[in-house]
C-alpha cells in the first residue's frame, strides 16, 4: 500500500460544499472573468491616458446614485452569504428570505443602473469615453444579469426544499460567482467614478 | 441534533470506499463496464461524455485542420516556386495565408495538444474521467463548430484577409468592408469560449482526480505542460477575445476602440492581442514539450534527468512568456528603454528552455537510447527547437529584430518552433500512443520513412527560408520579381514543403495500414512507466477497474528503480461503483478527499454547443431575433445541465421521499 | 456530520512537517521572486513608455526628469524582495536537507522554490541592466 495512506476513513459522496468539483471549477471560472475585466479596465487605463481632450468630455461623473447603488449591491452579496449560512444550519425560511432579499436588492440595482443609463448626454457611438462607459458597465451588467438568473434559479431550488445543511453545494457556488460579480463592480466603479477626480 | 447523527450513517451522503480487486471478466468488472458505457449508435455518439472518445475525436478534428491548413501552404508554395506567378491573385493569397495561420495556430496546435490530454490524463492520472465530463463534451462540441464557423465564408471567397493577428486599421471597416474580418471576430470569441472550458476542466481535473497518492511530485511531465498551458490559458484568452469583440463592436455598432480619428488606438489592438498571443505560443508547446519528457524516457530506458527541473523551467517558461508579448510589437516606435524590457525578458527565457533541452540531451546520453520511430521524432524535436530557440534569441535583441522583422526569417523562426516543437512531438505521440488508442503497434519501416521523409523536407523548407529573410524578402508578399535574387530559395522551399508533405502522407498511410494489419498491441508494448500502460490497449470504458494507490513517480518501474519507500498498488483499491463513482483526492498531497458522481452520458453539452454557435451565426447575419432566441435556447440548455440531481447528490429532497417510503 | 470534514476541506494541511514558518518560507520561496519581476515590468513599463511617447509625438527627453532614478528605484526594491525570497528559498533547502527521507514531495517543492527564485532573480538584474545600458527616449534610428 501506498505508504501509510488511510484508506478506511468514511469520505462524503458527491457534491459537497468546497469538496465538489463545481466549486474548484467556479474558482477557475472567476480567475477568467477576473482576467477579463483586467484588460478591460487595462483598455481603458491606456486610452485615457493617451487622450488629449478632456477626460472624461462631460466632465466629472456624479457620485451619490452610483454610490448609493453600489451600497445595494454590496448588501446583495450580504444576504446572499447570510442564505448561506441559513441554508447551513438547515433554517430553509431563513435561507429562503434572504435569498430573495438579495434578488430584489439585485433587481434594484439592474434598475439604478439602467436609469443612470438612460440619463447620459453621450452613448456607445459618440465618442471614445463614450464606447469605454458603455462597454465595461455593459459587461459588468452582463454579469449581474447571469448573476440574477442563478439566484433566481437558486432560490427556486431553495424553495423546492433541494438543500439542507448535507448538501447545498449550488448556494454556495451561485453566491461565490454572484459575491465575484459584486466585487468586480468595486473595481469598475473605483476605475469609472472615482479616478477621473484624481486628475 | 439527532437528525444530524441519522445522516451520518446514511450512506447516501458518506461512506468508506470499499476496497478490493475486479479483474476482467469479475461481476464487478462487468458492472463497471455496464455502468460507463455509452448507448450504442448515433444517440451514444451525440451524448457521450467518455474522455477518450472526446479525446480522439479532438485528435481526429484538428489533425484534418492541420491537413488543410497544409494544403494552403502548398498552394502558397507554389505560387511562391518563381517569380512573377500568377497562379493566385493578390486577394486569394492574403486570405490563403490568413486563413493558413488561424488554422494551424488555433484550430490545430492547441486542440490537437488538448486532444492527446484529455485522452491520456485520467489514464495517467489514475481517474476514470476528467473531473467535469459533460464540459469535456462542451469544449469538443464549440471548438467543431467554431471550426466550421470560421471556415465557412471560404468557400464564398471571404474569408479573413488581414493576416492571423489581423492588424486594425487594415481589418477595420473603413479598408476591409466585407464579412471576412467579422467572421474571424466572431469565430475567435466562440473558439474562446471552448479553450476556456477546456482550460478549467484540465485544471481541476490535476488538483482534484489524481490517484491517491499521486502528489504534486509524481504526477507526469504532460500534466504539468497541459497544466502550465491551461492555467496560461485562463488569464490569456479573455485579452484575445474582449479585442475581437470590440472590433467587432467598432466594424458594427460604431464605437471608437480602434478609430484613430476618435481618440482609438491601432497599438491598443496589438496589445491586446499579443498579450493573449504570446503566452498562447507557450500554451501550445509546452503541452507538446510535455509529450516528449514523458516519452523519450521510455525509449532511453531511464526516468528523465531532472524531473524537478524540467516541470519548473515549463512554469517559468510559461510565467516569463506573459512578459514579453511587446517583442512583437519592437518596430511600433515605443520608446527604447520600453523595449529593452522585453528584449530582457525574452533573452531569460532561454535559461528555462535550455534547462529543458540540456534533461533531453542527458537523458538521452545517460540512457540505452532504442531507435524506434517515436525515439526519432522526440529527438528530432530537440534537434529543432534548438534552431528555432537560437533564431528567437536573435530576434530577441531589439536592433537585430528591426532588421528581421516582417521578413522571412521571421517565417522560418516561427515554423521552427511550432513544427519542431509542436507537429514533430505530435506525430511522435501518435506514434507512440497508437498501440494504447487502438490496440495495434504501428508500422516501423513505414515509421521510419515517414520520418526521414518529414525532417529532410522540413529542413529543406524552412531553413533557406531564413536566407531569405536575410536578402530582405518581406512575408505575406504574393510574388516577387526575378531579379530580386530570391528565386533560388524560393525554388527550394517549395521543393521542401511538398517533400515534408510527402512525409506527413506516408506518416496517414502508415495510419491506415496499422490500423487494419498493425501487430495487436499488449498492454505495454513499449516498457513504459506511466500508469496509462497499466491497462489493456486499447483501455476499457471505466479505465481503471479499481482506482490505484500510487507510490512513485513510476509505477511499473518500481522494482528496477527501487524509487521510494512503498510500493503502488494497482490491482487491489477502490472498487468505487454505486453509479459512475470516482475518488477526488487533495491538490497536493492526493490524499482521498471524496467519493465523487460522474454524470452520464447527455445530450446537453451538444446541444448547449450548437446554440451558442448558432447566436453567432445570427451576431453575423445581423438576424436580431433570431440570435434573441437562440440565447433563450443557450440558457434553457444551461438550466437543465445545472439542475440539481439527485443521482449526483447535489441535493437531498428524493432521500426524504425514500425514507419515508421504506419507514411507511 | 458535514461539520466533522467541513473546516480542512478544500484548504488541505499544505503545511509540511515543521509547522507554519516553513510553510511560510516554502511560499515566499515559490512566489516571491515573480511576484518581484511581474511587479517591476508592469510599474516600469508604462512608466518608461509614457514618459516618452504621452501623446501623438516622440519626445526626445522623458516628461518626468528623474524617470531613471525612479525605475533604478523600482528596480532595486522588486530586486531586493526577490533576493528575500531567494533567502527564503535557500533556507527551506538547507532545512529540507537535514530532513530524514520520505518527504518527497516537501523536497520538490523546495527545488522548485530555489530554481523560480534563481530565474527570476536574473531575469529582474537583466531589467535594471537595460535601465542602466539604455538611454530612456532616444530613437534606435
Amino acid at each position: 500500500m501506498a505508504e501509510a495512506m488511510q484508506t478506511a476513513q468514511a469520505l462524503p459522496v458527491g457534491s459537497e460544499g468546497k469538496r465538489s468539483g463545481g466549486w474548484w471549477g467556479v474558482l477557475a471560472l472567476i480567475v477568467t472573468e477576473g482576467s477579463l475585466f483586467g484588460y478591460l479596465l487595462f483598455t481603458y487605463f491606456y486610452l485615457a491616458s493617451q487622450s488629449e481632450q478632456h477626460w472624461p468630455p462631460d466632465g466629472l461623473p456624479e457620485l451619490l446614485i452610483p454610490g448609493v447603488n453600489t451600497v445595494i449591491l454590496l448588501a446583495s452579496s450580504v444576504f446572499v452569504w447570510v442564505s448561506e449560512r441559513c441554508i447551513q444550519r438547515s433554517m430553509l425560511l431563513c435561507s429562503l428570505v434572504s435569498m430573495a432579499l438579495a434578488h430584489i436588492l439585485g433587481v434594484c440595482f439592474v434598475a439604478i443602473q439602467f436609469n443612470e443609463w438612460s440619463k447620459t448626454t453621450y452613448d456607445m457611438t459618440s465618442n471614445l469615453y463614450g464606447s469605454l462607459y458603455f462597454t465595461i458597465t455593459g459587461f459588468h451588467m452582463l454579469h449581474v444579469i447571469v448573476g440574477l438568473v442563478i439566484l433566481m434559479a437558486l432560490l427556486l431550488w431553495i424553495a423546492l426544499g433541494y438543500f439542507d445543511h448535507r448538501r447545498y453545494a449550488a448556494v454556495t457556488i451561485g453566491g461565490l460567482y454572484w459575491h465575484f460579480v459584486d466585487v468586480v463592480w468595486l473595481f469598475v466603479f473605483t476605475t469609472l467614478y472615482l479616478t477621473p477626480y484624481l486628475y | 441534533m439527532t437528525n444530524v447523527d441519522q445522516s451520518m450513517l446514511d450512506l447516501n451522503f458518506c461512506r468508506v470506499p470499499e476496497m478490493g480487486s475486479a479483474p476482467v471478466g469479475s461481476a464487478a468488472e462487468t458492472r463497471l463496464a455496464r455502468l460507463w458505457e455509452s448507448a450504442p449508435g448515433w444517440r451514444g455518439w451525440l451524448s457521450t461524455v467518455d474522455h477518450k472518445t472526446i479525446g480522439l475525436r479532438y485528435l481526429v478534428t484538428a489533425f484534418i485542420f492541420l491537413l488543410m491548413g497544409g494544403v494552403e501552404a502548398l498552394i502558397m508554395r507554389l505560387q511562391l516556386a518563381r517569380p512573377d506567378q500568377t497562379l493566385l491573385t493578390p486577394e486569394q493569397y492574403s486570405q490563403l495565408f490568413t486563413m493558413h495561420g488561424v488554422t494551424m495556430i488555433f484550430l490545430y496546435s492547441l486542440p490537437i495538444l488538448s486532444g492527446f490530454s484529455n485522452y491520456l490524463w485520467p489514464l495517467m492520472l489514475g481517474s476514470r474521467d476528467m473531473a467535469f465530463p459533460r464540459l469535456n463534451a462542451l469544449s469538443y462540441w464549440i471548438f467543431l463548430f467554431s471550426g466550421i464557423f470560421l471556415y465557412a465564408s471560404f468557400p464564398l471567397g471571404e474569408a479573413p484577409n488581414a493576416g492571423w493577428f489581423n492588424y486594425v486599421p487594415f481589418a477595420g471597416l473603413e479598408y476591409n468592408t466585407g464579412p471576412n474580418i467579422d467572421v474571424y471576430a466572431l469565430g475567435m470569441v466562440l473558439l474562446g469560449i471552448s479553450t476556456t472550458v477546456g482550460a478549467v476542466n484540465f485544471i481541476v481535473t490535476l488538483f482534484r482526480m489524481r490517484a491517491p497518492g499521486m502528489s504534486i511530485d509524481r504526477v507526469p511531465i504532460l500534466v504539468w505542460g497541459t497544466l502550465t498551458a491551461s492555467v496560461a490559458n485562463i488569464f490569456a484568452v479573455p485579452s484575445v477575445s474582449l479585442a475581437f469583440f470590440m472590433l467587432w463592436l467598432d466594424r458594427q455598432a460604431g464605437t471608437h476602440f480602434f478609430d484613430v480619428l476618435n481618440g482609438g488606438k491601432p497599438l491598443l489592438w496589438q496589445h491586446l492581442f499579443w498579450m493573449f498571443g504570446h503566452p498562447w505560443v507557450y500554451a501550445v508547446v509546452l503541452p507538446a514539450m510535455g509529450i516528449v519528457s514523458d516519452a523519450l524516457p521510455t525509449f532511453c530506458r531511464r526516468p528523465l534527468v531532472g524531473y524537478s527541473a524540467v516541470a519548473l523551467s515549463t512554469m517559468a517558461t510559461m510565467l516569463l512568456g506573459f512578459g514579453v508579448w511587446i517583442h512583437h510589437m519592437f518596430a511600433t516606435g515605443l520608446p527604447t528603454l520600453a523595449l529593452s524590457f522585453f528584449g530582457a525578458a525574452s533573452m531569460v527565457i532561454s535559461i528555462p528552455s535550455a534547462v529543458a533541452v540540456f534533461a533531453w540531451i542527458a537523458t538521452i546520453w545517460l540512457g540505452r537510447p532504442v531507435f524506434t520511430t517515436p525515439f526519432l521524432f522526440f529527438a528530432g524535436f530537440v534537434i529543432l527547437f534548438v534552431i528555432g530557440g537560437l533564431s528567437g534569441v536573435m530576434t530577441a535583441a531589439v536592433p537585430l529584430d528591426f532588421q528581421l522583422n516582417e521578413t522571412y526569417f521571421i517565417v522560418a523562426h516561427l515554423h521552427y518552433v511550432l513544427i519542431g516543437i509542436n507537429v514533430f512531438p505530435v506525430v511522435g505521440g501518435i506514434y507512440y500512443w497508437f498501440p494504447k488508442f487502438f490496440g495495434r503497434m504501428m508500422n516501423e519501416t513505414l515509421g521510419k520513412w515517414s520520418f526521414w521523409v518529414m525532417f529532410i523536407g522540413f529542413n529543406l523548407g524552412f531553413f533557406p527560408m531564413h536566407l531569405a529573410g536575410l536578402l530582405g524578402m518581406p512575408r505575406r508578399i504574393y510574388t516577387y520579381a526575378p531579379h530580386m535574387g530570391w528565386t533560388a530559395v524560393n525554388m527550394v522551399t517549395s521543393v521542401g514543403s511538398f517533400v515534408f508533405a510527402a512525409g506527413i502522407l506516408i506518416f496517414l498511410v502508415n495510419i491506415l495500414v496499422s490500423l487494419k494489419r498493425g501487430v495487436p498491441a499488449t498492454s505495454n508494448p513499449w516498457d513504459a512507466p506511466t500508469l496509462e500502460w497499466a491497462m489493456p490497449s486499447p483501455p476499457p470504458v471505466y479505465n481503471f477497474a479499481v482506482i490505484p494507490f500510487v507510490a512513485s513517480r513510476h509505477p511499473l518501474w518500481e522494482d528496477r528503480l527501487d524509487e521510494g519507500v512503498g510500493r503502488s498498488s494497482l490491482e487491489q483499491g477502490y472498487l468505487l461503483m454505486e453509479g459512475r463513482e470516482t475518488i477526488g483526492t487533495t491538490p497536493l498531497d492526493a490524499k482521498p478527499d471524496i467519493i465523487l458522481k460522474m454524470p452520464d452520458d447527455s445530450y446537453t453539452p451538444f446541444f448547449l454547443g450548437l446554440f451558442s454557435a448558432l447566436v453567432f451565426v445570427g451576431l453575423l447575419l445581423h438576424w436580431r431575433d433570431f440570435t434573441v432566441l437562440m440565447v433563450l435556447a443557450c440558457s434553457l440548455s444551461l438550466t437543465v445541465w445545472m439542475w440539481p440531481r439527485q443521482a449526483l447528490v447535489q441535493r437531498v429532497q428524493d432521500i426524504e421521499h425514500d425514507k419515508e417510503a421504506a419507514h411507511g | 456530520m458535514n461539520r466533522s470534514f467541513k473546516h480542512d476541506s478544500a484548504l488541505e494541511p499544505s503545511v509540511p512537517p515543521g509547522g507554519r514558518m516553513n510553510a511560510i518560507l516554502l511560499w515566499v520561496g515559490l512566489f516571491g521572486a515573480p511576484v518581484a519581476w511581474i511587479a517591476q515590468v508592469f510599474l516600469s513599463e508604462p512608466l518608461a513608455a509614457y514618459a516618452c511617447y504621452p501623446y501623438q509625438t516622440p519626445l526626445s527627453a522623458p516628461i518626468w526628469e528623474r524617470l531613471p532614478a525612479i525605475l533604478i528605484t523600482i528596480g532595486i526594491a522588486c530586486l531586493t524582495v526577490a533576493l528575500l525570497s531567494g533567502l527564503a528559498a535557500w533556507t527551506s533547502w538547507r532545512q529540507s536537507d537535514s530532513k530524514s527521507v520520505g518527504e518527497d514531495r516537501s523536497r520538490f517543492l523546495v527545488k522548485l522554490s530555489a530554481m523560480s527564485s534563481f530565474i527570476f532573480i536574473v531575469a529582474i538584474i537583466f531589467n535594471i541592466c537595460a535601465i542602466l545600458l539604455v538611454p530612456p527616449c532616444s530613437s534606435w534610428f
